[in-house]
């Protein structure tokens, strides 16, 4: 399948190389995993897609259609995953996204979470493999499945790294966590280690993008993640939590290749939630502490966004909501720099209707506003509408 | 005489009608749903809140064994278990599970289809738990009794 590139879509490529990595993270799992005695259960493939038709006038809109003003159809991804339980501690979970690369217009495969688990306590589940970081309640709560998520769109300051986040939304290591029994609440916690983020094709008129290194780390310096999440034992489906991510990230100049950046990054972040079968309430900020190391200036700069949801479902089926989402940037960071990122305050007016638990139509009203410099391209105000139909098989 | 015969049948029919049925001689006893495991299952008793973590997927291991729970496509005590121990209904809780599986891969429930299955499965598998109503766990053996719970 071909589709014509569209101009306001961030580069990644490297599809072939990156299937090949993909292959070789995932034949030394493949193996582990045969060689575990299995109970001779079959698996269970499931999955999610969507289609969503996108019409946007607003400025640096990521979403196809958002310069020609005509609108478009967008064939969402196609996301597979299977969940098996190999021996009595041993879990194996996989998450393969089939969709269209923003930059080469081909189809691809990319293994979006590849996770073995050894469960020796409630409180110790040792993982490894490609994860979601464990920043915030978004990120590893819906993941890849828009049907699960009320809305057609992750906030867009949780964005995938390849179309044009800039926070880690993934990571490659291991991962510690469990749940702790503390008295009236429930204790999540989690930490996280592996290859910090880099940041490719800096200097390229879109700006570059995050790459999680999933084959290979440029740095000897890892990345670690924390969370540390509170639930009341009376009320299973609110929580309260802190989390936090400290890297260093190089940039490379998307036409030497050289490093041309170098940046420590320590990143805050709280969520709070409480989600019924009728009520969602979703909160949840960063803060992101950059710290140039590469130039002679050598500024420390701070980065500031967040995003409030509420939804309400009546009847089961009739589910209008509302987000707010606000991004501040510190003028002169080079990681946001690098990324092209400005300010951006963005409200979302939305209907979604069931039409069963497995399929669902929404629709939205999105209101941008980009307060960039003057002559910036991102500058500017601008609407966006949108209807999707996601479904879950 | 006529109409005194029609207005002792009127009032009878009234009667009948509003009377309603006889009282019970004593009250029917509250109906109570029992936590029941293997007997190899680790620890001797659970508090609602614990078995509402298991059936949460929040708790999957007890000491070394794996919990395995059980769940009953009968109606009538899948109902009133997921209101009285997980105040969600059936659709909430299938989603739940959805979703975690999702998230975090592990376990479901195993759905049995008769009591009689749910002692099986008891009885054959070690770190297994279940629910059985009251009366259903009077008649077994080999099962250990966790908690008792009476609906609500």
């Amino acid at each position: 399948m071909r589709i014509t590139p569209l101009p306001s879509q961030r580069k990644t490529g490297h599809g072939g190389r990156r299937l090949c990595g993909w292959l070789a993270l995932l034949a030394p799992l493949a193996i582990t995993a045969l060689l575990i005695p299995s109970p001779g259960e079959a698996f269970e493939l499931r999955g999610f897609g969507d289609v969503t038709f996108t019409k946007s006038d607003a400025p640096g809109s990521d979403v196809p259609g958002a310069t020609d003003h005509h609108g478009s159809f967008t064939l969402g991804q196609v996301d597979l995953y299977i969940t098996q339980p190999v021996s009595d501690h041993i879990d194996l979970l996989a998450e393969l996204s089939i969709e269209s690369d923003p930059s080469t217009s081909e189809t691809t495969i990319d293994v979006e979470r590849l996770q073995i688990s050894y469960q020796a306590k409630n409180w110790l589940v040792v993982r490894a493999g490609r994860f979601h970081n464990i920043l915030g309640y978004w990120n590893i709560t819906f993941h890849h499945g828009r049907q699960i998520q009320t809305t057609i769109d992750r906030p867009r300051m949780l964005a995938f790294e390849d179309r044009g986040g800039f926070l880690p939304i993934h990571l490659v290591g291991l991962w510690v966590g469990g749940y702790v029994p503390a008295g009236p609440m429930l204790l999540d916690y989690g930490v996280m280690a592996g290859n910090g983020p880099k940041i490719t094709g800096v200097n390229s008129p879109l700006g570059g993008s995050l790459d999680p290194n999933n084959i290979s780390d440029n740095s000897g310096n890892k990345a670690v993640s924390f969370e540390l999440t509170l639930h009341p034992m009376a009320l299973h489906n609110a929580g309260v939590g802190i989390c936090g991510n400290f890297s260093r990230i190089e940039g490379f100049d998307n036409t030497t290749g050289h490093q041309v950046a170098n940046v420590n990054q320590q990143i805050l972040c709280g969520e709070a939630h409480y989600v019924t079968e009728s009520l969602e309430l979703l909160a949840e900020y960063y803060a992101l502490f950059d710290q140039d190391k590469w130039t002679t200036k050598l500024g420390h700069f701070i980065n500031h966004s967040w995003y409030a949801q509420a939804a309400y479902t009546f009847a089961g089926r009739y589910v209008p909501y509302v987000r707010y989402e606000h991004t501040s940037v510190d003028e002169g960071d080079p990681y946001m720099t690098m990324l092209n990122i400005v300010d951006t305050f963005r409200t979302i007016l939305g209907f979604r209707y069931n039409l069963s638990a497995a399929s669902s139509l929404k629709a939205e009203a999105r209101f941008v506003s980009n307060p960039a410099p003057s002559g910036n391209a991102l500058a500017g105000n601008g609407h966006e509408f949108a209807v999707q139909w996601s479904f879950w098989f | 005489m006529t109409q005194r015969r029609l207005c002792l049948l009127m009032a009878g029919l009234l009667w009948c009608v509003t009377a309603g049925p006889a009282p019970p001689l004593m009250a029917a006893p509250a109906e109570r749903i029992v936590i029941v495991a293997n007997q190899l299952y680790p620890v001797s008793t659970l508090t609602k809140e614990e078995v509402r973590e298991i059936y949460l997927g929040r708790r999957t291991i007890e000491q070394f064994f794996r919990i395995r729970p059980i769940d009953q496509s009968d109606p009538a005590i899948r109902t009133a278990f997921l209101r009285t121990v997980m105040d969600l209904s059936k659709e909430g809780y299938i989603d739940h599970w959805n979703r975690l599986l999702f998230q975090q891969g592990g376990l479901p429930p195993l759905l049995k289809d008769s009591p009689d299955d749910v002692v099986k499965e008891l009885l054959k598998t070690d770190g297994s738990i279940g629910y059985l109503w009251e009366e259903e766990v009077q008649q077994q053996h080999g099962l250990k009794v966790l908690l008792v719970i009476p609906v609500r």
